[in-house]
Formats: structure tokens, C-alpha cells, sequence
């Protein structure tokens, strides 16, 4: 189906096209949204959030860029709020970690022979504040000068925050490598 | 973003001695990762947003259903009150003779009739009936039959002694030029009868007689309960500055269903220009009861409007504008202390806490491109929390006659829990002015 028919059936309130919706983006949304969460429950309140939010504003998309990344920001976005309402990141472990911003001996190239899985189960040890400057930065490829205003922490901070959760990454993959 | 980024990773690369390989590792590892979600969770988003647009349904019903209540209680009680000052009053005014009697009742419109009789037994007796020869004697069951009549002349005080110990003191008055109308008048504190003491005073012109009599179910009540019909608004507030209470770190409103959008775009994205709050609107319907002489209490149920725009840039050739409505319904409880309460005029001072909560926010999101509307979004929103606040009062009251009045009262509000509210204008200051006017009518 046309996405654009497909968004303008949504619009004017056909469950069904609603429900296809879902099911086109769920598995993606849901993948974002782990890698955010603390643990599988947070990840699927996190994908039920953005979704009634993207339900509920989709007028408000103007069919100009991918609806996908519309839909992605929106699930970032949701994700992040829910993160703050329930302080995971100004309390977590990590946000003013003394860990040294140096590298240590630890060398990128061991942890490229890691699968997906592991390094997707090792991303989810990571302690909230890290994880989330480290997809913010890493993979969502948002600036620190944006992540600093997102979570209302300095450029700086969100830096040496990134240095920090890159070091803690290595190490834990070496770990494993061990 | 891309240059950003890229600024980002010299900052990265200058911290340490690597290339950012992990980086690229575990972005091309985890940003396409996918995962199935439980397979219930569109049945639960399905329900929600079900709930969603029912919740919104029954809140506005719920407002519409309660005004209409409101309405409907206000016209049970009214057209009672007016069936009532419209029949004469039976157990107040007893014919004993026909004839001319029968002339001097239709000579006085029977709502004056009724309300002769409650100032009566308010405050004196003022009964205009034609002229001639007039006798006054009581007619306490004791005195009837031997008091003999008293001969009234123009602008003479008598005095009135029953067995029954009360002492009404009566003046005649009259105008001999014209002729035409004798006031009869009684002082308030005197003629209110005693407990369970029934006054009846015979008024006779030779031809036939009228007997005014006050029943003892009558005494004392002096309109306990009173219907208000008021509204209410304060100041209106325009804030312009960049950081509003909004995108305050101290603030909330990232967490709050209505608030956090705007929190939100306002906090990473949009500036703030200007936030310009409506004045409130209150619409109220207020049951007091007197307690006391001079106290009341009351409650009702108050409706309440609040409005306001925020205006926020992102780019030099847009901007957007937010316009927020939240709507309230509240049960007030306070005092009303009389301070002074005079025939036609009186002053009071009230005291009381109301119990809000947010039935429904409408907010509407405007999008300006070249100065030109490029789109409006629109949606309805719950309102978490409860909020409280005191009201204090002075105010002033005009009696019309009757049992109708018009008042108005000035005070300070001061609101409480706003943090568990949506950002409105009661975020940006605890205490504001209010001023109140309304209409109330005695209700007994």
C-alpha cells in the first residue's frame, strides 16, 4: 500500500490502516527503544508511548523527509522523557563516574570480532547515563552541543560522558573476549 | 547536524590516541536492530487510545452535564419562589368579615401582601390599609377576648401588651390631607415573637376587620439559605523573556501530558518570545446557609477558563504559537461573615478553600511560516492532579427589596499543589487579585 494513502487512512481514524502502521514500524521502533530502555518492560512502555503519540500527531506530519525518521525522533524523544520522569539519568550510576578519560591498553579492533547479540546484551549492562549519550552520539549521530540541551548537561559533559561509556564498552568487551 | 557531528568526533579523536572504530562498530551493529514486540501491545495501544478520545468525550459531557444540572436546580428553586411571593399568604392574613375587608385585601397587591408579612416577621410590620377608624388590639388566644380595641390616631405610638408578656410597639401614621392610606408600623425587635409565641393583631375599621397574624413556625427565620449566581476574573499577565517557568529546570513539565510538548520543543528546539496569559474566567453557583446571625457557610460549584499563548522560533522565517486552554471544575467550601447588614445595603468579608480539578486542556499548536499560517494542530489532553487554593474577601452587597441582591467582592487568591498542574497562569505566581459579582436570591 502506498504510504502516503496508508498515513491519510490512519488520519481519518481506519483502525486497520492504523494497525498496518504498527506493524510496518513496530519491530524497528521496538529496536530503538531497547536500546534506550533498562530492561524489556521500560523498552515496551517506551514503544506504546511513542506510538499513541505518533497516532495522535500524525496530522501534524507534513509529508516532506521520511516518515520513518519522523516516527524514529518521536520514539527517541519519548523514550528520553520517560527516561527523565522516572530519574533514571540523573540518578543513575555513571552521569559523574571518576572513571579516567584515558584509554588504557585495550585496543578497538578485539571487540569487532563480537556478534550483534553479545554486543547488544553487553549495550544493555551499560549504565543508563553512558547508554544514553552513547546512542544519542554514536548512533543517532545527534551533535554533544544538541545532547547537552537534551538532557540538560553541558557540551563538555556530554563528551566526557561518551569517553567514559566508550572506555566502559571496550573494557567489557574485552572482558567477554577473555 | 552532520558538520555537528563531525565537530564532535575531532573533539572525540583529540581526547584519545584511537580512531573512533567502536564507534562505527557498534552503530552499524545496533542501528538497524530489530526486535518483536509483545504481541499484545497493539490490542493495549488500541484500548488506550480508544480510552483516549472516550475520556475526552466524557469530560466535556461532564462539564455540559453539569452546567445543565445547575440550571435545572436553579429553575426548580426559582419558579417556587415566585409561585410563592404570587399567592396571597393564607396562614398570614385571615379575612373575618367580608365587605369591606374583602375591599382592603384587593386594594393591596398580593405579592405586597407577602412581602408585608416577611418583613413582618423580619423586621416590623408595614401594612397600608384605607383609611377611617382603626383598632388595634392583640389577639393572643389569652387576650382576645377581653383586650378591648385600641383607638388609633394619626402618628401616635402604642403600645401593645399581651398577656403573653411580648410588647409590640405600634405606630399609627397617616396623612389626614390625603386620606387615603394609614401605615401601620412596628419596631423589629419587638414584634419578633417570643418561642413558640404566636402574634396576631386585629385591624378594624368599624365595618370589618383584618387579622395579621404571624405563625409561630414563622419566627425567627430569617432567610437561612441563599442561592449566588456570581463570576469571577483576575488580571491578565504577559511574560517576555526567553526562559519562561516552562523550560525552568525546577519545573515539571516535561512529565506532564499537556505541558510537555511545549516543554519539551522549548527546551531543545523552539526560543520563547513571549507567553501571554488570559485573564481567568469564573462561572459559579453558590448554596449558602446562614449560620448564626451574622455567619454563613456555603459551597457550590465553580467553573473555571484558563488561557494562554506561548510564541516560540526555531528558524528565522517561522514561528509557532501555542494556544493552551485548560478547563476546571471546583467545590468551594468557606464562611461569610456579615459585617454590616443594613435594609438596603450590606458588607461582608469570606473566607474559602476550593478543590479544583482539570476536566479537559484544548491546546492548539500554530505554525507560521513567512508570517503566513502553514498549519494548525489540535488536540485534547487530560489534566493530571488536584489543585487547591484560598480565597480571601471583602465585599458589598445591594439589597434590591425582595429577597434579590447584587454583590461584589474583591481578594486575593492564593493557589497551592500548582506543581501538580499543568503550566497555566497560576504556575507563574502563587497569589492573585480576584473580583467576584454575581446576583443571590433568598431562598426561604
Amino acid at each position: 500500500m502506498d504510504e502516503k494513502q496508508l498515513l491519510k487512512d490512519c488520519l481519518n481514524g481506519n483502525v486497520h490502516a492504523q494497525k498496518r502502521l504498527y506493524e510496518m514500524y513496530s519491530r524497528k521502533m521496538f529496536g530503538v527503544c531497547l536500546r534506550y530502555a533498562a530492561d524489556p518492560g521500560m523498552a515496551e512502555d517506551f514503544l506504546q508511548e511513542g506510538f499513541i503519540k505518533v497516532f495522535s500527531r500524525l496530522h501534524s506530519f507534513k509529508f516532506q523527509g521520511s516518515f520513518e525518521g519522523w516516527v524514529r525522533r518521536i520514539m527517541i524523544n519519548t523514550s528520553l522523557e520517560m527516561l527523565r520522569k522516572h530519574d533514571v539519568l540523573r540518578y543513575s550510576q555513571g552521569i559523574d563516574s571518576s572513571m579516567p578519560l584515558q584509554d588504557d591498553a585495550t585496543d578497538d579492533n578485539e571487540a569487532m570480532e563480537i556478534d550483534s547479540e553479545t554486543l547488544f546484551s553487553v549495550f544493555q549492562e551499560m549504565p543508563p547515563g553512558f547508554r544514553t549519550v552513547f546512542n544519542l552520539y554514536a548512533i543517532e549521530d545527534y551533535s554533544h552541543k544538541e545532547i547537552g540541551a537534551m538532557l540538560k548537561i553541558s557540551e563538555g559533559t556530554s563528551k566526557s560522558q561518551y569517553a567514559r561509556a566508550r572506555l566502559w564498552l571496550q573494557k567489557r568487551l574485552a572482558e567477554i573476549k577473555l | 547536524m552532520a558538520s555537528e557531528k563531525i565537530s564532535g568526533n575531532k573533539a572525540m579523536n583529540g581526547s584519545h590516541k584511537h580512531n573512533d572504530d567502536i564507534k562505527d562498530f557498534v552503530k552499524s551493529s545496533l542501528s538497524q536492530f530489530e526486535a518483536e514486540p509483545p504481541a499484545d501491545l497493539w490490542d493495549k495501544i488500541e484500548l488506550r487510545m480508544r480510552r483516549r478520545r472516550r475520556v475526552v468525550f466524557y469530560r466535556i459531557s461532564a462539564i455540559a452535564a453539569s452546567v445543565l444540572l445547575l440550571f435545572s436546580l436553579g429553575f426548580l428553586f426559582v419558579p417556587r419562589y415566585f409561585a410563592d411571593l404570587n399567592q396571597p399568604s393564607v396562614g398570614a392574613l385571615q379575612k373575618t368579615d367580608s365587605g369591606h375587608v374583602q375591599k382592603i385585601l384587593s386594594n393591596l397587591p398580593s405579592a405586597n401582601l407577602k412581602k408585608e408579612d416577611d418583613r413582618f416577621v423580619e423586621e416590623g410590620l408595614s401594612l397600608v390599609v384605607t383609611p377611617g377608624q382603626h383598632h388595634l388590639r392583640p389577639l393572643t388566644p389569652e387576650t382576645n377576648k377581653h383586650s378591648e380595641p385600641i383607638e388609633s390616631k394619626k402618628n401616635e405610638s402604642f403600645l401593645l401588651s399581651g398577656e403573653n408578656q411580648e410588647i409590640q410597639h405600634i405606630q399609627l401614621s397617616g396623612n389626614d390631607a390625603t386620606n387615603d392610606s394609614i401605615e401601620l408600623m412596628a419596631d423589629k425587635t419587638e414584634v419578633i415573637p417570643e418561642k413558640n409565641q404566636a402574634i396576631q393583631l386585629l385591624i378594624t375599621d368599624g365595618k370589618g376587620s383584618l387579622i395579621l397574624d404571624s405563625p409561630a413556625d414563622k419566627k425567627k427565620i430569617i432567610s437561612k439559605w441563599s442561592m449566588a449566581v456570581g463570576y469571577g476574573t483576575t488580571s491578565s499577565i504577559e511574560l517576555a523573556q526567553k526562559a519562561t517557568e516552562m523550560s525552568s529546570p525546577a519545573g515539571n513539565y516535561t512529565f506532564d501530558a499537556f505541558s510537555s510538548e511545549l516543554a519539551n520543543e522549548t527546551l531543545y528546539f523552539e526560543e520563547v518570545e513571549a507567553t501571554t496569559h488570559q485573564s481567568p474566567v469564573t462561572f459559579g453557583v453558590m448554596l449558602s446557609r446562614r449560620w448564626g446571625g451574622k455567619w454563613n457557610v456555603e459551597t457550590g460549584l465553580v467553573y473555571t477558563q484558563l488561557g494562554y499563548m506561548v510564541k516560540t522560533r526555531e528558524f528565522s522565517n517561522s514561528y509557532r504559537e501555542y494556544h493552551n486552554e485548560l478547563y476546571y471544575l471546583g467545590i468551594p467550601i468557606g464562611v461569610r461573615l456579615s459585617i454590616l447588614d443594613r435594609k438596603r445595603y450590606g458588607i461582608f468579608a469570606s473566607q474559602s478553600l476550593i478543590f479544583e480539578k482539570g476536566m479537559a486542556g484544548r491546546t492548539s499548536i500554530q505554525t507560521y511560516t513567512n508570517n503566513v499560517i502553514s498549519s494548525t494542530e489540535n488536540d485534547y489532553l487530560g489534566i493530571r492532579g488536584v489543585q487547591i487554593s484560598s480565597l480571601s474577601g471583602l465585599g458589598a452587597e445591594i439589597k434590591f427589596g425582595g429577597n434579590l441582591s447584587v454583590y461584589g467582592q474583591t481578594g486575593v487568591q492564593i493557589f497551592f499543589l500548582n506543581r501538580t498542574q499543568p503550566y497555566n497562569i497560576r504556575s507563574a505566581r502563587m497569589a492573585w487579585p480576584s473580583f467576584q459579582a454575581g446576583l443571590r436570591i433568598q431562598l426561604d
